[in-house]
Order: C-alpha cells, then structure tokens, then sequence
C-alpha cells in the first residue's frame, strides 16, 4: 500500500488530470465496492503449495486453469490437449459452463461456489483451491481471464493465485475483489470423490451430485453421495441419492438400511423415501414391509403420487400371487 | 440469410416439441423407484417436457459453436458433456457469455488512450492487467 502513493505521485501533473478524467468517464471508482474486508483478518493464513502450475498459452488460461485444479484433485490433465477440446476460436477462449462440464467428465464434482468473497475464503480454509473467473480490465473493456486462486496472507492483505504465466501471483484483496465481482464473483472447485465442498448447500449439492451421475456410474457419486448425507441427515434428497446409488450398484440391504435410517431421521422428502423403500423391499421379497411402505408412500402424496399409487398396486398384486400382469397395461 | 436459418431452426424445434407434446400419450404411472434424476427434474410430466426440450436445446447450443468455429464432431462431445441445464443457458445467452483468454495478446492493436486508461486503473489497483505494475509490497 505505500508504494501506492508513491506510483502515484510520480505521474506527471497533467497525465494525472487525463486519467482522473478517464476514471469518471468509466466510473469504476464508485462500481462494484469491495466486500468487507475486516473478514480477511479472522482467516488463517493459507497457501496450497500442492497445486500444480501450468502456464498459459495463447490464449488457453482456462484449460491452463482446470488442468490445476484437476491435477490437485488427483486426474492428470494436459492443458495443450484440454485447450484445443475447450478453446472456442471465434471467442477466443473459454466458457465458463464447458470448464464445469469438463471437469464432470473426469469424474470430479465440479461445483459454483456462492459469489461471495466469505465463501471463497471458506474454500480456502478447507484446503480447497477456487478456479475464478475474472474480468481483469474494465465494465466497458472486459479482460476475461480464468485463474486459480490457492492462498491468502491475511497479514498484508493478499491472495496468492495461479494466473497466466506466473507460478504465484500476489495481489491486493482489494483489487482481486473488483476484478472478481466484474465477472459475477464465479468460482468453482473441483473435488475428488467423497471431498465436499466447504460452502456447500444441501440443495446444490444434491443437484451437482444428480448431473455428475448423468454422465457416470453410480460407484463414481457413492463416496460423495454418503459424504453428503454425513454433513446434512436432514435432508431426504440426498438420502435418496445415496440409497439410489447403493440399489444401482446391487447393494439392496444397504440401500433399504440407508433409506429407513433416514425415515427415522425424519428428513424432508419421506414420501418418496416410502416409495423407494417398498419397492427394494418388494426386490428382497419381504412383501409385508413392501407393502407398509408403499401405503405410507400414498398416504403422505406429492407430485410422484401416481407412482406411489402404482407401485401400492403392483406390490399387493404380486403378494396375492400373481407373478406377472402385475403392471397397468399401457 | 443466417438469421433466416436461425428462425427456421426455430420454427423447426417448436413445430417438434408441439408434435411429440401431442402425438406422443402419456404413459399411465408404472410401479418404480423415483431415480435421483426425476426427483431433480421434479415432478415426472414437467421431467419428460423438460428433456424434450433440453434435446432441441442441445442442438441450438451445436449449431451455435459451429458457427463459432468450433469442429462439428468435436462440438457433438463438448455438448454431450453439458448438464440439461447448462445447455438451456448456453442455448438462449451463448453470444453474450464472456469467454475467459488471455491477459495480454489483446493489445496488439488496441490504441494507446485504453492503454494509459487500464495502466492508471492498474495501479490505483481498480484493474490487474499489467503484471509490470506492482500494487503491493511483497
């Protein structure tokens, strides 16, 4: 900060006038304020020496970017080849939701954390490095830049990033924030399986963990699906991810023990947890808990209620004995 | 002529979304486990639309990075990589999406009033362009 003044004042009189001039025209003196800083002070001290560095070609700092963090999180990634897989020419660069997409597909939780320089720091405590997107020059002039931001020294009031060709970038708090909230204050991190993200929610967990399974095996989501129900056992989505993920990968009992211990946690979303119950219980054979699950199932309602009603219906069926034309005829 | 063809293909999406929407019957509920996806998607009449649309959408999003400069096979696999919802948002905004690049290289060319502009809002520590301009003591 003091060779701030210094700068300064070494700026010939009339030079200094212009830019003024210039800084009203562009009006970022008063946009964007920083977020309170006083909070930077309450934080540890952090650097994450164990993030790789890859310097940025061209213009390819966003593959540069998430072959970092994927490389911390355990998947060895080349930046050349991720660069021409994300590189969009006429944009000369790379999408935000493309780096997200590309990170899902190496099997990592990809996951947008809170735009809030707090939450950043949060990560950080974790020992969580933050991809950020930043838009280094001006509203009107947008420098889009992608970084890796891996420490904080809350003594002098700097964040230590991995950014374009320099292996530790120091800079100002203060300035990162306005770069930062120039793009939206988007950030993500990228965690191995069963590593949650130190800021996440149950419900954006839930929906990050639903996508990453669109894409792969349920073995990949089940260290983190149980992660998940740990950290929040009230919440009956994430139950229900893991009982689904056990039932996927042939694990009945466990499923069915998930699922009930869950019920008697009383989360959210119980209905659908009945309805899931009855039909692995029906799978096991035990036919009478089967069917005390689904009738709880209808009785409780909601939008799935229609499969809740058939699946009451199929489960009585077949304990009366009939093994086939069970189901409704389309 | 390429905003015509943005219309057709449109035109097109909506005149097949109506179709399947109206041909297609809905299937009575079946007994089943409620998968995690539904249960994301929501309520299951809003799932099936959503994932008929999130398949035109898709397309969109492949024409768009074509246009873009983007390989066609490649586009394929970089589309089937997003989520449904990151391709609705790339479908409608993709223009106006910033795409992080490079620090530098777009000086080439840029005149010299941005230049003195960005190098004062460096070191007033408003912009972190320049990594010559040293805002801290380290």
């Amino acid at each position: 900060m003091s060779e701030f003044g210094r700068t300064t004042t070494v700026l010939p009189r009339p030079l200094s006038v212009l830019c003024a001039g210039l800084l009203t025209l562009a009006g970022c003196a008063s946009q964007n304020g920083p977020q309170s800083l006083a909070l930077t002070h309450t934080v540890p001290p952090v650097e994450l020496l164990d993030v790789p560095f890859y310097p940025q070609t061209a213009y390819h700092c966003g593959p540069a970017a998430l072959a970092m963090v994927l490389g911390w999180s355990g998947v060895s990634a080349d930046p050349e080849r991720l660069g021409t897989e994300l590189y969009i020419p006429a944009k000369q660069g790379t999408l935000q939701a493309e780096l997200v997409a590309r990170a899902r597909r190496s099997r990592r939780l990809a996951y947008i954390i809170p735009p809030q320089l707090s939450e950043l720091l949060r990560e950080l405590a974790a020992k969580h490095p933050v991809l950020v997107l930043q838009n280094l020059g001006l509203g009107w002039y947008p420098i889009w830049h992608y970084a890796v931001v891996v420490g904080v020294q809350p003594a002098n009031g700097n964040l230590v990033l991995r950014s374009g060709d320099e292996r530790r970038h120091v800079v100002a708090i203060e300035t990162f924030e306005r770069t930062w909230a120039r793009a939206e204050r988007w950030g993500i991190v990228v965690l191995p399986p069963g590593e949650l993200p130190a800021t996440a929610t149950a419900a954006r967990l839930f929906q990050s963990l639903a996508e990453l399974e669109t894409q792969h095996a349920p073995m990949t989501t089940l260290p983190s699906w149980r992660a998940a129900v740990k950290r929040f056992p009230k919440d009956g989505r994430l139950a229900l991810g893991l009982a689904n993920a056990l039932y996927d990968t042939e694990r009945l009992a466990s499923a069915a023990a998930v699922l009930k211990a869950a019920l008697e946690r009383q989360t959210d979303r119980s209905a659908v947890l009945y309805n899931n119950l009855a039909q692995i219980e029906a799978d096991r054979g035990d036919w009478a808990a089967a069917e005390a699950a689904a009738v709880e199932a209808v009785r409780l309602g909601g939008p799935f209620v229609a499969t809740f009603r058939a699946t009451l219906r199929t489960i009585r069926c077949r304990r009366a004995g009939q093994s086939t034309d069970c189901e409704p005829a389309l | 002529m390429l905003e015509l063809q943005h219309h057709c293909r449109w035109l097109c999406s909506l005149i097949a979304v109506v179709l399947v929407l109206t041909v297609v019957p809905v299937p009575a509920a079946q007994a089943r486990l409620i998968s995690t996806q539904a249960l994301a998607a929501g309520a299951a009449a809003d799932a099936a639309r959503a994932r008929i649309e999130a398949m035109l959408e898709r397309d969109e999003v492949h024409a768009q990075l074509v246009a873009l400069g983007v390989d066609p096979q490649a586009a394929r696999d970089r589309v089937a990589a997003l989520s449904d919802t990151q391709a609705r948002a790339l479908a409608k905004h993709i223009d106006s999406m910033p795409a992080g690049g490079s620090t530098l290289t777009f000086l080439v060319g840029i005149g010299l009033v941005v230049f003195l502009v960005l190098l004062v809002t460096d070191i007033l520590g408003f912009t972190d362009v320049f990594p010559f301009v040293k805002k801290t003591v380290h």
